[in-house]
């Protein structure tokens, strides 16, 4: 399986949809890794070597914006290959400073069906 | 004799006169005092009322201060209350669709229409909270109107692209763009799409399996019209003048239209989007099961129209930001 050597973070608080997104991309064989604040999701981050990272925004210790900022100067240990913000914040202004900051794509929780958030990782995992 | 009759007469005019004059220097001097007493109140009264506004136009200040903190305030409240109540919505909305798509063991009919009816129950709650943002953003003025030239034919098939993926391919309902030469109109393209979406939306939604949906143009070269038509479920006369009202109710009334699924405030956010644009909206049918047109006349991107750009722009109210509309699904 292909997918097994992609690895994945989460940065989620919401338990529910943690374990949702968890269980949704385990199911397709890929590698989660799991963060529930915005600290951890930070440190992790770090560390890198991700394939992909689902970014929540509103986020406990530190918010998503923060950690896009932080990342800027401070580089992971190992490049992460993209980062795509997934949230319920749908303001054009949070989108636009996501991608100023570095996000490769901004998903509306909400907005989607498990199905099309499938669609949409694929897509991004193959461009990066 | 006389003589001293005349003295103690006299004697008595003095004493009379005497006292008159003691008398009218007490009241005189009574009325002195009142006189100043008056005064003094007035000038304390004076002192009072000046005190008390200066006191009022501070208490005014620090109301009207309150009144803008409440202003952002509330914005901040709307916008994260709408994102708390769009997470637990969002959970059961993916948890709903695991169900009926990833379960373990196989789903009973019974099963499957519960698993299905939480689902669209829970994606119009979705899309209620977004249309709540919009008209709470619409009726406080923090949208603005950006208009340029927009091809209307190459924006319908944009939407209808989006909503043929999204929603009807499975209803097989056929669609057609009656195309012709038409102007450009002149709007605001996010807000024009938001009203497209919402009609053509709104024709997929209220038309059987098998039906149809025709786009058609006209235009006398002051403005054009667009008409979406379709062969579904229709509305009577009645139901004509709530159509565009929020929850398609009158004010005095607590009737709604009948089997509506949607949120009841799309028509509403559509007709004061287009009438912000300078433009108009009405519906028509002949009656139910027989289908219905909605059609929204918008000015003609002329060289005189575009020479006045500015009165074609909204912009928020003074102290507002502009916020984007929330996307709302069809």
């Amino acid at each position: 399986m292909e997918n097994q050597q992609k690895k994945i973070l989460i940065v989620e608080d919401d338990q529910f949809l943690r374990e949702f997104y968890q269980e949704l991309l385990q199911t397709e064989g890929y590698f989660v890794d799991l963060a529930s604040d915005g600290e951890v999701g930070f440190q992790k981050l770090l560390s890198g070597g991700y394939d992909l990272v689902l970014l929540d925004i509103m986020l406990p210790k530190k918010d998503g914006l923060q950690i896009l900022r932080d990342l800027k100067t401070q580089p992971p240990k190992s490049p992460n290959k993209a980062v795509i913000v997934l949230t319920n914040l749908g303001q054009d202004t949070v989108i636009k400073e996501c991608y100023n900051l570095g996000a490769e794509g901004f998903l509306i929780k909400s907005a989607l069906n498990p199905d099309q958030v499938l669609t949409e990782i694929r897509s991004y995992l193959q461009k990066s | 004799m006389l003589n001293n009759v005349l003295w103690v007469l006299l004697a008595l005019s003095l004493i009379f006169l005497g006292l008159t004059y003691l008398e009218l220097r007490q009241k005189t001097k009574a009325l002195v005092k009142k006189e100043k007493e008056l005064d003094d109140f007035g000038s304390a009264q004076k002192a009072q009322l000046s005190k008390n506004l200066i006191d009022s136009n501070e208490k005014l200040k620090k109301a009207n201060l309150r009144l803008q903190q409440l202003n952002v305030l509330e914005e901040d409240f709307v916008s994260v209350a709408s994102h708390e109540l769009r997470t637990p919505m969002t959970a059961i909305r993916s948890y709903a669709w695991m169900a009926l798509h990833k379960s373990d063991m196989p789903l009973s009919e019974k099963l499957k229409k519960y698993l299905v009816r939480v689902l669209i129950s829970t994606e119009r709650m979705i899309n209620l909270v977004n249309d709540f943002l919009n008209v709470s953003r619409i009726e406080r003025s923090k949208i603005d109107v950006i208009p340029e030239s927009v091809d209307l034919i190459l924006l319908t098939k944009d939407i209808i692209d989006e909503v043929y993926y999204s929603k009807s391919a499975d209803k097989k309902i056929q669609f057609s763009i009656l195309e012709k030469p038409i102007p450009k109109v002149f709007a605001d393209p996010e807000k024009l799409r938001e009203v497209m979406l919402n009609l053509v939306g709104n024709a997929v939604k209220f038309t059987p399996p098998g039906g149809s949906v025709t786009v058609e143009y006209f235009s006398d070269g002051q403005t054009v019209e667009t008409t979406i038509k379709d062969t579904g479920i229709g509305f009577t006369k009645d139901d004509c003048g709530r159509l565009f009202q929020k929850f398609g109710k009158l004010d005095h009334s607590y009737v709604s239209i009948s089997s509506s699924a949607g949120t009841g405030l799309g028509l509403y956010i559509s007709r004061n989007l287009i009438e912000l644009m300078h433009g108009k909206i009405r519906a028509s049918s002949l009656g139910l099961g027989k289908g219905s047109s909605f059609t929204f006349s918008l000015p003609v991107a002329s060289k005189e129209v575009i020479s006045k750009a500015q009165n074609y722009t909204v912009k928020p109210k003074e102290g507002m930001e502009a916020k984007p509309l929330e996307q709302v699904a069809i």
